[in-house]
């Protein structure tokens, strides 16, 4: 069940992956865990080692963000989904 | 070489043997706030560099470098607290917000202190980070309680001669130390004043702000407290008051003159201002361990509103001493005469985090 990925330009740098991945994975914590085996720190970049999405991060799963629901690492994902993982606006800060 | 944190990234002053020039290199981190930046010259051929690096997108990361800062690289891992049983996904489980404090023994281990309060170890260069349980879910946890920083560990002492005692200082619990590498931990704030409850000397409770240790004086430890400056002489088991003369006992960072154990340096502030009394920016020196202090201003702003933070005040082992004070409005003053004259090195950094000396 490949889905694409894209992330945002600051993970790209932050990590230094490419910025849009084809990958297998039933749900958003499974994407997880197999962008982590080609990118050491991806997990932890996107979630708090509680599991929690990380306060400045949205993903975006088919157009819904699903970082608020109960269980976002559960958000099941089909062929062809197509998923971005973005930083959140922050221009408030100084 | 002076390292310096900020809010936006981090910078490096390097200088020469006069300490009269100096060359400024960064922002690295691609300008996220860096608490700490620390060398580890265990190996002085071949000192690795650290950066406590708080993103506020991807968590905080402990970054790495391996040639005197000409590049970094994210460290492999970074302090994260282990899974818990019950615990995961939960909305009250921890997780790390902040690194505050990366410390080398010099025996080949790494320390970080982190928000919310907790201590990690490194055994492999930053390449995985173990807990210490027993401090990091302490019986009284719950009723920690944070600072205006947060609940954050943000000072790790350990004793330069017998590495298995370390002194930590959290805001707002105050020391607590451990005399066996961290196994068992225990309060150690007698007679450390607490301004902002019913009872003065609490078990813990304090908000201890920096402590320092000269290592040719080990049981020595000097402490910046959120009110009043305290001087142990037996590695923490009691403290006494030492701030008579200051024009204020509140302020954040604290140092001790690495060739003169008996001389120390602070920053004293006005509590709410967080500036110097009357704006008259001074650093206030003691050279008898604490009997009596006296001002340093000679060069430095006669009238000025910034303040100095905890990490931001770094002593040399040069001979007479450097001092480098990190100003929250982004200068860094220092002394190459141990306070006879004070010298303006950079302006305009952001606001100033940390800094840290490597000498040569």
């Amino acid at each position: 069940m490949p889905v694409k990925v894209h992330v945002t330009r600051m993970l790209v740098r932050h990590l230094n992956t490419s910025p849009e991945f084809t990958a297998d994975a039933r749900d958003l914590g499974e994407l997880l865990d197999v962008l982590e085996k080609r990118h050491e720190g991806f997990r932890d970049s996107i979630c708090d080692e509680a599991g929690r999405i990380r306060i400045y991060v949205n993903v975006f799963v088919n157009g819904e963000n699903v970082r608020n629901e109960d269980e976002p690492l559960s958000t099941p994902l089909g062929d062809g989904d197509e998923i971005y993982i973005l930083a959140s606006v922050a221009g408030g800060l100084p | 070489m002076l390292l310096v944190g900020t809010v936006k990234g981090g910078f490096i002053l390097d200088g020469d043997s006069s300490r009269r020039n100096w060359k400024l290199r960064g922002p690295y981190f691609d300008g996220y706030e860096t608490y700490d930046m620390v060398a580890d010259a265990t190996d002085s051929r071949k000192p690795n560099l650290y950066a406590a690096v708080n993103t506020w997108t991807w968590g905080p990361v402990i970054y790495k470098s391996t040639n005197l800062g000409q590049s970094w690289k994210r460290a492999k891992s970074s302090p994260r607290f282990a899974a818990r049983k019950g615990k995961k996904g939960k909305k009250g489980a921890l997780a790390v917000k902040r690194t505050w404090n990366i410390q080398p023994d010099g025996d080949g281990r790494l320390y970080a202190g982190v928000e919310p309060a907790a201590l990690f170890v490194s055994k492999d260069d930053s390449d995985s980070w173990q807990e210490f349980e027993a401090l990091n879910h302490h019986e009284t946890r719950d009723k920690w309680q944070p600072g205006n920083g947060g609940l954050c560990l943000h000072t790790i002492v350990v004793h330069p001669r017998d590495k298995k005692k370390i002194r930590v200082g959290i805001s707002a619990v105050g020391v607590i130390g451990s005399d066996d590498g961290g196994k068992k931990w225990r309060f150690m704030n007698k007679n450390i004043r607490v301004d902002f409850a019913p009872k003065k000397y609490p078990e813990w409770g304090q908000c201890v702000h920096k402590i320092d240790v000269n290592p040719s004086k080990p049981d020595t430890l000097y402490l910046q407290n959120h009110g009043g400056v305290y001087k142990s002489e037996d590695f923490g088991e009691k403290w006494k008051e030492i701030d008579k003369g200051l024009p204020s006992d509140f302020g954040f960072p604290i140092a001790v003159n690495r060739t003169q154990p008996d001389t120390a340096y602070v920053f004293p502030l006005i509590g709410m201002g967080r500036f110097a009394p009357e704006g008259k920016f001074k650093v206030w020196i003691t050279r008898n361990g604490g009997k009596d202090w006296t001002a340093s201003d000679n060069g430095l702003p006669e009238r000025a509103y910034f303040g100095v933070l905890r990490e931001a005040l770094a002593v040399d082992g040069e001979e007479p001493g450097g001092v480098y004070c990190g100003t929250t409005s982004g200068q860094v003053y220092y002394t190459r005469d141990d306070g006879g004259s004070w010298e303006q090195m950079v302006d305009k950094l952001p606001r100033i985090t940390s800094v840290s000396m490597l000498s040569n």
